[in-house]
């Protein structure tokens, strides 16, 4: 019986640490403190599709808009890092 | 009044420049004005940049300390620098250009090189605490004289403008701009930082967020009446040294690259040189802490994006942007 409650003492211990590990763990992967956002429900302006026509980098010194240019809104940049 | 689109882009500070005005057709004025910015640019930049032999900022750099007369440009950027450092706790540190050297960056991008400041630097294996005191210190030690115009620097304190000068040129440039054409409609855009102006009535100003890890994309976008834009990554201006990938944003805590959960972030806010402040402090401090201290400030709106591809904003981006990439999702930061 002594050996049987070894076992158990020493399965009970191991089970233990492997639970202590996983939430550890869990803790470690919680997401952050965020709210889902409901699509674009809130947007007050109308939003033209993406599009990389809005802005031309190839455009170089003055210029004059027409509306023949290859980009479709004057109103249209990109933010980007630099 | 009848109104035209006009524009101006060229290359300063290294990177792409555009200006672009809906503007009175007949502004001669107007027009005179707006082709007059690259010289604007020009002499910021040759007052500022590290990367010019000549430049104001050069010559202090390689004094190794002691009093300067500047320039009222270079006199403003050194007092707008030290109140950004104050407001973000010295995480934004002018102080940081032995760590870009350091790191690679010693020259324009484009042409890094291996060779040497020539200055003490922070040693790699520098404790973190020491090096952190060290960088704090050295802003404190920094002392401005607007009545003489002079700048007093300590030995071995050496300065980078890097983002702060461009965001400052955008802004001025905006209001030069505004002051003959206050009707017009004004985007100012320096690689991606940008100042915009809208009359009362106008229709919105719409700015793409780039997809930070596929820059030939978009990933969100916002919509403005007015105010300014600023982004900052870490996955721009990377480069191989040491056997490992450096950044430009520096995290004057370690001296070394920063190495947070946000790879890319965007901030909206009245002005460009603080939301290239805040956009890069962000990129420092990562989310929880990053978002904490920016939402202590008030009208700041952010876009974060961090390195498992989610998206996190703050409660002042709601309703101005949406994603316009289905492959992300987008979170709002809850304080606290």
């Amino acid at each position: 019986m002594a050996k049987k409650g070894a076992w158990v003492d020493i399965v009970l211990k191991t089970g233990g640490v492997i639970a202590f590990v996983a939430v550890l763990g869990a803790l470690k992967q919680a997401p952050l403190p965020t709210q889902q956002v409901s699509a674009a429900s809130q947007q007050t302006y109308q939003v033209q599709p993406s599009s990389a026509a809005n802005y031309d980098n190839s455009l170089n010194g003055y210029y004059q808009y027409q509306s023949a240019n290859s980009y479709a809104n004057p109103r249209g940049f990109q933010t980007r890092a630099s | 009044m009848s109104k035209e689109v006009i524009g101006l882009s060229f290359h300063s500070m290294d990177t792409l420049v555009e200006v672009r005005a809906i503007a009175d057709r007949h502004s001669e004025e107007f027009k005179a004005a707006l082709q007059q910015t690259p010289q604007w640019f020009a002499q910021v930049e040759d007052s500022v940049s590290r990367f010019k032999p000549g430049t104001e900022l050069s010559q202090v750099n390689q004094a190794n300390g002691g009093t300067f007369a500047v320039s009222p440009i270079f006199l403003t950027l050194m007092e707008q620098s030290l109140q950004a450092a104050r407001h973000t706790g010295g995480i934004f540190n002018p102080t940081i250009v032995d760590c870009l050297v350091n790191s690679g960056y010693k020259k324009s991008f484009g042409a890094i090189s291996g060779k040497s400041s020539g200055r003490k630097i922070l040693s790699v294996h520098q404790p973190v605490a020491e090096s952190q005191n060290r960088l704090l210190t050295d802003c404190e030690a920094i002392k401005v004289d607007v009545e003489q115009g002079t700048v007093t620097l300590p030995p071995e304190v050496g300065l980078d403008f890097g983002g702060i000068a461009k965001g400052w040129a955008v802004d001025q440039c905006l209001t030069n701009l505004l002051a003959l054409g206050k009707d017009a409609e004004i985007c100012v855009n320096a690689g991606g930082d940008l100042r915009l102006y809208l009359p009362k009535g106008g229709e919105a100003w719409q700015i793409d967020i780039q997809n930070p890890f596929d820059l030939t994309k978009d990933l969100a976008v916002a919509c403005l009446q007015a105010g300014a834009v600023a982004t900052s990554s870490v996955l721009k201006r990377r480069w191989w040294s040491g056997g490992s990938y450096k950044h430009h944003i520096i995290d004057p805590r370690t001296g070394q690259p920063s190495e947070s959960n946000i790879v890319a972030a965007t901030v909206i806010g009245p002005t460009a040189m603080e939301a290239e402040v805040w956009s890069k402090t962000l990129c420092i401090l990562g989310v929880e802490e990053g978002f904490a201290l920016l939402d202590r400030q008030t009208g700041w709106a952010a876009l974060s994006i961090l390195n498992n591809g989610q998206i996190i904003i703050n409660r002042q981006m709601e309703g101005i942007t949406s994603v316009t990439d289905a492959s992300f999702a987008m979170a709002v930061h809850i304080a606290g």
